[in-house]
């Protein structure tokens, strides 16, 4: 299975997507917060699921140093579909992001490995339980910035969300676009990551837009592909 | 001058239905509806009507027909429309306005609403009969409705908002601040106050249940102002900006309960301040909504929060992070100087008749009232008038009426006999009004003599004038440990008059300031930016959330129906977001909770999956049924539909008059059964009886497996009360032709006590009052809820539990009478010791779950 890169469409109704401008092909020369799922890896492993982070620099840096260097944060969305064995998770992944959110349903991580309860009043990281699992990238999306906007209000974050072990699983290679809104989807359209950049989060157009997307019959590519060319010019 | 056509055409043309009704005159869906003979698409419809219908007398819209059958809907019509040209039209008596007028607003939404005060949608959903009985909307009022009266129309919703002088500003956050009433009661107040606070910083839209004394106070500070009873269904049909922009809200009360359901539908976070004790915040369900859906709950005082521990604990709330304590204002400096004293005084001897100069002034305030203790404070005046007869006593009264017969007939009685009010008396009862500050500068000292007072706005004010205040421990927020630092409040032990007079002659007399107020070095935050910061920073904290349908859906803030599906998903995030409990979320849930919890109790309860049992199934022990049939409507047909009654052993139904016993023995005889009846008093609901059958001379005998059944219904629940006692005798019984699995189970080793898995979370709610007296009986302590109950109170068990159950108690114990109240009662707590009996033998209690079957 293949990797489609994201790219700016048309919105559904005709229009062009707001403030997108002439159409730049995405660059794959900027680095991002990639994440394998590789049981042979040499670094550390968490848990049950051997469950690996890094941050791959290219180019011109990655976008969670991108966000650091503007003093913004990170909130990194790890989104576990189910069914599959529960995820490992720990207080590591706190030195990548300010918060980590925990999507999936209630039996989706394996938390023993985190000083506090995910979920706990207060902490770094975040449970979005989801009763009906099968919520896609751009769902959860939805959900997110419609439940954590007092967080997103608060806090300066770009936004990475990645479902562990999907790419492995379907061979999907690393693969990463360049702009304030970046994703990669399968061939099926089916995201499995995205990143959206802190001034993409505090625009006052992001949460009316999500919700707009979010109701129309789009694949989660096509509503990226708004997305983007929406905030293209929101570096 | 616009045509009707040209009105007719711009709306019909919004509404997308030009091509379909040139003409407003000819509705092409009557026709074809209306005369089932007509054949054709809209335009031959029309020709038809044109060439031939009309000259056979055949009507071409709802409007023609309606208005041959009842001429009189021209007024109501006429009365509805706003539309300006419109408006012009039907006032110049244009023959075809009324027609046109009706056409449009049966458009419905948006043009409706535009045209006239009339929305099809609005009426329908105010006022489910009429959707129930399918009628149309808009011919309903105006043939019906607008006659009879009492039907609320958008025109009705229009006049309850009232324009505030603030304009609303878009680049403001936009807060909705609730109140129940704008009397000038303390709430009230600090309504207004919230609202003069927020009126800074944002667009302030304020909604109440009803209007008062304040209203045309707050008006000058806010955009709006809405008058409902509906918040939920009205609240969305209000066209005013600021109620579409609302960010956040704050209920000024647990009163103010019914705006949680249109806040949770719109998914606004609100902060409910509470300046009530739980016991008189009733009904019950609106302290257990505010506490279930308040983001965060805000306390005025730390012993009102002590207060409501039970409530909250009874949804498992989270009181160290889900609530704060702020009072609505600080104690303030004395501000009364000798002079306004000297000048009070004069003012208030010449009123009384008695010279006050070098009295010693001791006032209370309040509606007279046992809360109050105006009770109290009268004694402590009686006693001072033996040991220290220069002490006056005044009481400023808010309202009094001698013809009361719950408290002000016999206070009055009571201060005849002390000769109050004469000038040789040390007490005096002055009306509430232009008095109150000469008293509060006159006075020496306040005697808070309230049994239960959170935080009367008076001892704020007293302190502000120089008087010293005593209180009762236990009776007051004002006794909080915040207070204590203060040398202004003194409390002594509650509810003694004696304790209070000491308090009160040990204190020292008034000390005059030496000038008027000065200029606070630091002005207080004003209580809204108090209240606004500690919900947004409670917001921002929130880590735990959850998305999605609940597999347990039944219907808590809305509605059963599917319309409402999303509206019950947004209200099961909320309340499982905070980890709060109203009902459980699966039973996998319910099963989590109890295996996560180590309380001994817990430890013997297990969830088990429903299964019949074939009647004719050989291992079905010998049983018997006990059925308490205070209401007998219905046995027929329970004991016709039950397999289990012909395979009972032994039916036994107690009731109260042999008529009805006589009846019962018949209906048991009409279906081949055998039934004993037994008379018994109207005592102890369901339970009493049943528990009586073990004690002595009980009639039990040797039978040692019963199943516990009634058919009587509480009041509150008779609407859901039919498919609740199915869902219980369902699972409990079986069907016509097979027998629950509960039969078999009670009978295996080691259960003591089968019921059906109940999906709401019941908590012990009143019942936790009565927990301190029986938890000496139990071997661990009583859980913080029960978790599993059998709620309903119908069950299987076995005899020597439930002896066990009335030994707790023992036979001769002084039960209740009716009537009772609805909770907090012995047996509402039996209903929810019956796991713990069984857990004290050493029985596990196992609940039944069936998930196909009906429940509310």
């Amino acid at each position: 299975m293949g990797i489609r890169s994201g790219r700016i469409l048309r919105h559904p109704d005709g229009r062009s997507a707001a403030g997108a401008g002439p159409q730049k092909p995405p660059s794959t020369s900027v680095a991002c917060l990639w994440v394998l799922s590789d049981p042979y890896c040499d670094l550390p492993c968490f848990g049950s699921y051997t469950f690996v982070i890094f941050v791959q620099s290219v180019a011109d840096g990655s976008s969670l140093q991108q966000a650091n260097r503007k003093g913004a944060g990170v909130i990194l969305i790890i989104h576990a579909q189910a069914p599959q064995a529960p995820l490992g998770v720990t207080t590591e992944l706190l030195k990548l992001a300010d918060f980590i959110v925990l999507a999936g349903p209630d039996d989706a991580f394996d938390d023993r490995l985190l000083p506090v309860p995910p979920g706990k009043v207060g902490s770094a990281f975040l449970r979005l339980t989801l009763l009906q699992p099968q919520l896609s990238a751009f769902e959860v999306l939805s959900n997110c910035s419609r439940l954590f906007q007092p967080i997103l209000t608060e806090n300066l974050v770009g936004m990475h969300y990645f479902q562990p072990g999907k790419d492995l699983l379907d061979g999907i290679s690393p693969s990463s676009t360049e702009g304030p809104v970046t994703w990669t989807s399968d061939i099926s359209g089916t995201v499995t990551r995205f990143y959206l950049a802190p001034a993409v989060i505090i625009s006052s157009i992001f949460r009316p837009l999500i919700r707009d997307l979010c109701e129309r019959h789009l694949s989660d590519d096509q509503r990226f592909a708004f997305l983007a060319g929406a905030f293209q010019d929101y570096k | 001058m616009k045509t009707l056509n040209d009105i007719w055409a711009y709306y019909a043309r919004q509404a997308g239905i030009i091509d379909q009704r040139p003409d407003f005159s000819f509705n092409p869906d009557f026709y074809a509806k209306t005369y089932p003979d007509m054949k054709g698409d809209a335009g031959e419809l029309m020709h038809h009507f044109i060439h031939h219908g009309r000259t056979e007398g055949r009507y071409g819209t709802y409007y023609t027909q309606l208005r041959a059958e009842a001429p009189h809907i021209d007024l109501a019509l006429s009365d509805l429309i706003v539309l300006p040209e419109l408006k012009t039209l039907i006032d110049e008596n244009h023959p075809e306005a009324l027609h046109l007028a009706f056409e449009l607003i049966q458009l419905g939404s948006p043009t409706d609403a535009a045209v006239s005060d009339f929305s099809m949608q609005a009426y329908l959903a105010w006022h489910p009969d009429i959707q129930a009985a399918k009628m149309n909307p808009l011919m309903h009022y105006l043939r019906f409705g607008s006659v009879e009266g009492g039907r609320r129309t958008l025109g009705d919703l229009r006049k309850s908002l009232i324009q505030g002088e603030r304009p609303y500003r878009p680049e403001l956050p936009t807060v909705l601040i609730c109140m129940h009433e704008m009397s000038l009661i303390d709430v009230s107040a600090v309504g207004r106050a919230l609202v003069f606070g927020a009126s800074h910083t944002h667009n302030v839209a304020v909604a109440t249940f009803r209007g008062g004394e304040i209203l045309d106070q707050i008006l000058p500070h806010c955009c709006a102002v809405l008058i409902t009873t509906n918040p939920l269904h009205e609240i969305p049909y209000v066209e005013d900006e600021v109620f579409q922009q609302i960010d956040h809200a704050i209920l000024n009360s647990p009163e103010c309960a019914l705006f949680i359901h249109p806040l949770v539908a719109r998914d606004i976070p609100f902060a409910t301040y509470i300046h009530e004790y739980s016991e008189y915040t009733l009904p019950v369900w609106k302290a257990i909504y505010s506490a279930a859906f308040s983001d965060l709950m805000i306390f005025n005082a730390e012993h009102v929060r002590d207060n409501w521990q039970g409530r909250l604990a009874d949804v498992a709330f989270d009181t160290s992070n889900d609530s704060a304590v702020i009072p609505p204002r600080s104690l303030i400096q004395n501000i009364t100087t000798k002079e306004q004293r000297i000048t009070a005084r004069k003012a208030l001897s010449k009123m009384m008749g008695r010279d006050l100069g070098d009295a010693r002034l001791i006032f209370g305030t309040g509606p007279l009232h046992w809360r109050k203790g105006t009770d109290i404070f009268v004694q402590a005046a009686q006693i001072c008038a033996r040991i220290a007869p220069e002490t006056v006593f005044i009481w400023i009264r808010e309202r009094q009426n001698r013809q009361d017969m719950g408290f002000d007939i016999s206070l009055d009685y009571h201060l005849r006999q002390g000769k109050a009010n004469r000038k040789d008396s040390n007490l005096f009862f002055l009306p509430a009004g232009p008095h109150y500050h000469q008293v509060l500068d006159a006075c020496d000292a306040m005697f808070l003599s309230s049994r239960f007072d959170p935080l009367p706005n008076a001892v704020l004010d007293a302190v502000q004038r120089g008087c010293r205040v005593v209180c009762f421990d236990g009776g007051t927020g004002f006794a909080d440990p915040h207070y204590r630092g203060s040398d202004m409040i003194t409390s002594v032990a509650y509810g003694d008059p004696g304790e209070a007079v000491n308090a009160l002659l040990a204190l020292p007399r008034k000390v005059d300031a030496v000038c008027g107020p000065a200029p606070a070095a630091h002005p207080e935050w004003p209580l809204f930016h108090r209240i606004h910061d500690a919900l947004q920073s409670r917001l921002t904290r929130q880590r735990n959330f959850v998305v999605g349908e609940t597999a347990i859906d039944i219907p808590l803030l809305f509605t059963k129906s599917d319309a409402d599906r999303p509206l019950r998903q947004r209200e099961r995030e909320k309340l499982f977001r905070y980890g709060r409990r109203l009902l459980w979320r699966d039973v996998k849930d319910a099963q989590a909770t109890i295996t996560a919890s180590d309380n001994w109790i817990h430890k013997r309860l297990l969830l088990e999956e429903y299964r019949n049992v074939p009647a004719s199934d050989p291992g079905i022990p010998d049983f018997a049924v006990h059925i308490h049939a205070f209401y007998i409507d219905g046995l027929a047909a329970d004991l016709r539909q039950h397999a289990c009654f012909t395979r009972a052993s032994r039916i036994l139904v107690t009731t109260d008059t042999e008529e009805k016993a006589r009846h019962i023995r018949q209906i048991g005889a009409d279906q081949g059964l055998k039934i004993e009846t037994h008379l018994v008093p109207n005592q102890g609901r369901d339970i009493l009886p049943f528990l009586r059958l073990f004690g002595r001379d009980g009639l039990a005998g040797d039978d040692n497996i019963w199943c516990h059944l009634h058919q009587k219904k509480s009041v509150q629940t008779t609407s859901h009360g039919d498919v609740w006692r199915r869902f219980l005798h369902r699972i409990l019984l079986g069907d016509q032709d097979n027998l629950s699995m509960a039969v078999l189970r009670i009978a295996q080793t080691g259960v003591g006590f089968i019921a059906p898995f109940e999906p709401h979370f019941v908590p012990w709610s009143d019942s936790r009052r009565l927990l301190p007296d029986i938890a000496d009986h139990f071997p661990g302590p009583m859980p913080e809820n029960p978790l599993l109950f059998p709620v309903g109170n119908m069950f299987w068990t076995h005899a020597n539990v439930a002896r066990a159950m009335l030994e707790l108690f023992g036979e001769d114990y002084a039960w209740p009478h009716e009537p009772i109240p609805t909770d907090g009662t012995e047996y509402h707590l039996i209903e929810r010791l019956w796991p713990a009996i069984a857990a004290r033998m050493d029985l596990v209690s196992v609940f039944l779950h069936k998930n196909d079957e009906e429940r509310v």
